[in-house]
């Protein structure tokens, strides 16, 4: 995982304005443009394949119960 | 990252990892969303759908429940559900979650890591005391009474759990041993499926297993289970419910051994909800005893009769009793 996304993913689990702001995103595209744009907003430079990877890495992990 | 108590809250664990070789808590956003669905995967698939709790989890060792215990009482546990599975325990969970005021976790893979974690035993309670604490926390108000529904193999660690929850209620609930089997042939639960929970067959290795039909692998499984529930028949704080008293007994011996009582108001929402497929909750339920019965093959009478049958009579036996 990128580490400029991974700065990012911890500056947004200790803020909960930021959460807030994202959970409202239902849309996934949409998400994943706003999640860049914070991460550029903190000088962090990462792309879209790079939260999209990590959502499939996350998907996969969450529904592995039996592993 | 430095994460404090207060970072968690709305938070509520949702797995166990250990790939780090330590046993770490992951956290999902729970926001105001009630656990009403049937099972507790089926609420973290719901929550999966927002692409915020998709992207961010907290990942913690599993000592911030212990912090979280210390700093943050939950809802005290109301009442404990084992079950052979196939048994109208799922209903009984959906009917207790229609109620605002009841928190209700069934079957959470969270709690079954930690009972069967590779730990002491006193490791084990004092993780499960935290963990159910975490999962109690109080999100609205109104929250006052909080049910535990296992996984059918917990009823194997039902001393475990008791020492760390001395003078919780408990219910076993059990049905006629065919229509399980038949059930668990129609689709099988996970406690059918061979080395999957290796204590259930104790002294059995997996090539052992596979040796028996299906049909005996199954009646074993669910023996097992009668058979563990059996060993605390003299514990006061245990009630046996068979399926066949189901809907009724959820508001009457059930609520009454666990020590609540339910307004005209509760048993009207209750009754509503019962009207439901509990697994499937936009069919509606209807009692399939017969069907499974006339479905069931020699060989699942034979085993059924074998194996489970004496073991069924004797909850039966201990049930009247206690009626």
């Amino acid at each position: 995982m990128s580490e400029d996304f991974e700065k990012l993913r911890q500056i947004v689990l200790r803020d909960v304005e930021l959460q807030r702001e994202l959970r409202e995103i239902s849309a996934q595209d949409e998400f994943v443009s706003r999640v860049v744009a914070m991460g550029a907003a903190q000088g962090l430079a990462f792309v879209e394949d790079d939260v999209l990877e990590a959502m499939r890495q996350n998907r996969r992990s969450w529904l592995e119960r039996w592993i | 990252m430095d994460l404090k108590i207060e970072h968690l809250q709305n938070w509520s664990p949702a797995r166990i990892d250990v790939s780090s070789g330590e046993y770490e808590v992951d956290w999902i956003y729970l926001g105001d969303k009630r656990f009403t669905e049937p099972f507790h995967d089926n609420t973290l698939e719901s929550l999966l759908r927002n692409p915020f709790n998709l992207l961010f989890r907290h990942r913690t060792p599993i000592a911030c429940l212990g912090e979280l215990y210390d700093g943050s009482a939950g809802v005290r546990p109301t009442g404990f559900i084992f079950h052979v599975s196939r048994c109208g325990s799922t209903l009984v969970s959906q009917m207790l979650a229609a109620l605002p005021r009841n928190i209700v976790i069934s079957e959470a893979s969270v709690i079954d890591k930690v009972i069967r974690a590779d730990a002491s035993e006193e490791t084990r309670v004092t993780w499960l005391r935290w963990l159910i604490n975490a999962l109690g926390q109080r999100r609205f108000t109104e929250e006052r009474d909080l049910y535990i529904k296992f996984d059918s193999w917990a009823v194997l660690d039902l001393p475990l759990i008791e020492r760390a929850f001395p003078g919780v209620p408990w219910i076993f609930m059990y049905r006629n041993p065919v229509e399980v089997i038949v059930s668990n042939l129609r689709q099988p639960g996970a406690q059918m499926i061979p080395g999957v929970i290796d204590r259930i067959h104790p002294g059995l290795s997996l090539i052992d297993l596979v040796q028996f039909s299906t049909e005996e692998r199954y009646a074993r499984t669910i023996a097992s289970f009668c058979a563990a529930a059996l060993e605390n028949a003299e514990n006061p704080r245990g009630r046996f419910i068979n399926y066949n008293q189901l809907p009724s007994a959820v508001t009457a011996e059930i609520g009454s051994h666990f020590g609540i009582s339910f307004s005209d108001e509760d048993i009207a929402t209750m009754q509503n909800s019962s009207k439901r497929d509990a697994k499937a909750p936009y069919q509606s339920f209807t009692p399939d005893g017969e069907a499974k019965r006339n479905e069931a093959s020699n060989e699942v009478m034979f085993y059924a009769e074998q194996l489970v049958e004496p073991l069924y009579r004797e909850l039966e036996r201990i049930r009247a009793l206690r009626a």
